[in-house]
């Protein structure tokens, strides 16, 4: 079951459930406490009642034996999912935050979010070192999120910054207080698909219209991703930002080639079109984004795997991801023994992780 | 032969085409702003903001190309109207001007123009033009419903009753216009952005075509995106088919793996062909994908001509400039 005794293994998407509420309960203030138990808190982004999942979101056999929701057990997924693949750290994306993205009231917002980050850097952060966090923040107040980005600076195992996305996208000038924040830490962002993705006025949509079916929109929602690193180049983020990392979770990287190919060739016959991009678009691309690899895609032929990491760069860009414990995780033993060329496994299963985000991220690296 | 599928005609000044109007609408288009607004027709299709562009009409077409299918570009901005009525009256006289003008029943044909704001008369236009010899495809321009709805069943009824074929092309108006298609994210502010991501709205019609069932439901029916490029196909046959082999018991409806859709009634045309040349390579020649691709000039935006082609595609170009099993067997027997 041993994905690959001899590398380090860094697994960019894990997800860590608090089991009940209470569980937040001793990081509010008793009139945030009264707030959320008298109103309830929704931790799911997606509108249920329009995109059902047609199974259930997360594996059957992630459940702990100790009852609870799959993620919400550290132990459990540590016996599970991280010492079976010898995974070195596991980069934890709370998901239940992506739940604020469809709340209006942005002081609930923070007051949960900094609960919610301290709760997980306190109960599987410190449970076990091989635990890394990716502490979350919301659009709503982007001043608010700098100060929670700012609260966490040189915290043990906090390694990166989750940052939800809402209708205005990542080039936005609105972001600049959080990407200042990073910054001055050295963090990464890292974002993750929430759910609300097509589903709200208050959210991004796929392109051309309302797909009909959760699977169809599962196809496109990659496109979410791509519009996001393009806002960011035509807005003339890395001019401002140059130190600014983004790591994109679960968008998917096959598109790339394409896009890169495409913004490169059209900036290129006319680069007045976007004033704010100094040079080729995709020389910002390969410096400022990585790719996590989950859901890899599912070519049928050699030359197709071949094409899949071919283009130029990507080496440097493909960090190594399951999704556990959600329906589609990629297995880890098989992805990297028998999908990611040997070429780029290193790069891929840690090299690029720890130059993303730093060398703390192997901290709990055993000898 | 070699055959063009992709390029643009255009009236240079809107008032041509009050003498095929009825009083009452040239009345109603007589007017200075609708007038000056072909202007804005030609600013969409090149996805620019610069202001002021020429309205160009076309050029001479490369002697070494046998059929050319003209699309009548500012009849796709109907997408970005207000009034999809005074809109049906617009197309219905730039489909005149085809038939009289544009297309010659031998090697320029063109495409009859419908709407997605009124499926029933849309196929009675097909019906009423699918025969003539000027015509060889549908051109349906987009609106915020994705053409796997059924609601569009009676324009692929009406195109596969008339053996011809549809095509997609932007308008230019898509991301930009209230009402119009969203490009994917949220708000795009250059022109610059919505032409890069423009290419996502066919991947999402495609989409929409295999999980809602219209592929399936339409065997005849055949689907060409035009001027969205291709190089982005596998990746999203990739993804087609393995979100199908997860859910697919959510969609009973689609009975083959989608991308099997893809191969068999979905065709895209090359332009802009330099942003493919590493695809090209490591996907397309030789494969079964390349079968999909076939020539679009995009005449006279910033278009490719013959010889671009062949420079990027190398020794598989020629089988991409004479594919024509997009067309009916009817209109390409005709010009041969």
């Amino acid at each position: 079951m041993q994905a690959a005794e001899t590398i380090p293994i860094v697994d960019c998407d894990v997800h860590p459930m608090y089991e009940r509420f209470d569980d937040l309960a001793p990081y509010l203030s008793a009139g945030w406490r009264r707030h959320f138990e008298d109103r309830g808190v929704r931790t799911y982004a997606r509108a249920r009642d329009r995109y059902n999942h047609p199974n259930k979101t997360y594996r059957v056999d992630a459940l702990p034996e100790r009852g609870g929701a799959a993620g919400s057990d550290p132990g459990f997924t540590l016996a599970t999912h991280v010492v079976p693949f010898g995974i070195t750290a596991a980069l934890l994306l709370p998901q239940q935050p992506y739940g604020v993205t469809s709340w209006g009231n942005s002081g609930a917002v923070y007051a949960y979010l900094a609960a919610s980050n301290d709760f997980f850097r306190d109960a599987w952060v410190s449970y076990d070192d091989r635990y890394t966090l990716a502490v979350t923040v919301s659009p709503h107040d982007p001043p608010a999120a700098a100060r929670e980005v700012r609260r966490h600076a040189g915290q043990p195992g906090v390694v990166g910054i989750q940052l939800l996305l809402m209708d205005k996208m990542m080039g936005d000038s609105s972001f600049d207080p959080i990407y200042q924040a990073a910054c001055e830490i050295g963090l990464p962002l890292a974002v993750h698909q929430s759910g609300s993705e097509g589903c709200y006025y208050t959210s991004q949509a796929v392109a051309g219209g309302v797909p009909r079916s959760y699977g169809e929109r599962h196809v496109v929602l990659t496109q979410v991703g791509g519009a996001n690193l393009v806002d960011m180049i035509v807005s003339g983020t890395f001019e401002r930002f140059p130190d600014l990392q983004v790591v994109m979770v679960e968008w998917g990287f096959s598109w790339l080639g394409p896009l890169l190919a495409r913004m490169d060739l059209f900036w290129e016959r006319d680069p007045a079109a976007a004033p704010l991009v100094k040079r080729r678009p995709s020389e910002y691309v390969r410096e400022h984004f990585t790719f996590t690899t989950q859901p890899l895609d599912e070519v049928d032929t050699r030359r197709e795997r071949a094409a899949l990491f071919g283009p130029d760069g990507l080496d440097k860009m493909l960090l190594f991801s399951s999704d556990y414990p959600h329906y589609d995780t990629d297995d880890p033993g098989f992805v990297i023994r028998s999908r990611i060329p040997a070429g780029i496994r290193e790069a891929v299963c840690y090299q690029n992780a720890v130059r993303v985000f730093g060398p703390q991220l192997l901290r709990g690296a055993r000898p | 032969m070699i055959a063009d599928y992709d390029r643009h005609v255009a009236v240079g000044d809107y008032a041509e085409l009050f003498a095929h109007m009825s009083q009452s609408w040239r009345k109603h288009f007589e007017r200075d702003e609708f007038v000056g607004s072909v202007r804005d027709a030609a600013a969409h299709i090149r996805l620019t903001d610069r202001f002021g562009d020429e309205v160009l009409a076309g050029s001479a077409p490369d002697p070494e190309i046998g059929l050319s299918l003209a699309v009548p570009h500012q009849g796709l901005t109907i997408n970005g109207w207000a009034d999809q009525v005074a809109a049906k009256a617009f197309i219905e006289a730039l489909n005149s001007q085809s038939e009289q003008v544009w297309a010659d029943g031998q090697g320029r044909r063109a495409a009859i123009l419908v709407t997605p704001h009124d499926p029933a008369w849309s196929a009675r236009v097909i019906r009423e033009h699918g025969a003539a010899r000027q015509f060889a495809a549908v051109a349906l321009p987009l609106s915020p419903v994705l053409l796997g709805s059924d609601q569009f069943d009676p324009v692929y009824d009406a195109a596969v009753e008339a053996d011809l074929p549809l095509i997609v092309h932007f308008s230019g108006v898509e991301g930009h216009y209230l009402g119009a298609p969203p490009l994917s994210g949220g708000v795009h502010r250059t022109a610059y952005a919505r032409a890069v991501l423009m290419p996502q709205l066919a991947e999402s019609h495609i989409a929409s075509l295999c999980f809602g069932g219209t592929l399936a439901k339409f065997p005849a029916l055949r689907v060409l995106f035009s001027g969205f490029g291709f190089a982005w196909l596998p990746s999203l046959t990739w993804r087609l088919d393995r979100e199908w082999r997860t859910f697919r018991h959510d969609v009973p409806w689609v009975l083959k793996p989608p991308s099997e859709y893809v191969f068999e009634q979905v065709w895209l045309s090359t332009w802009p062909v330099r942003e493919a040349r590493a695809e090209w390579e490591s996907l397309f020649a030789g494969s079964r994908a390349q079968s999909r691709v076939v020539y679009g000039s995009h005449d006279p935006f910033d278009g490719d001509t013959v010889a671009d082609v062949r420079a990027i595609l190398g020794s598989s170009a020629d089988g991409v400039l004479a594919r024509s099993d997009v067309l009916s067997a009817v209109t390409t027997g005709a010009v041969a």
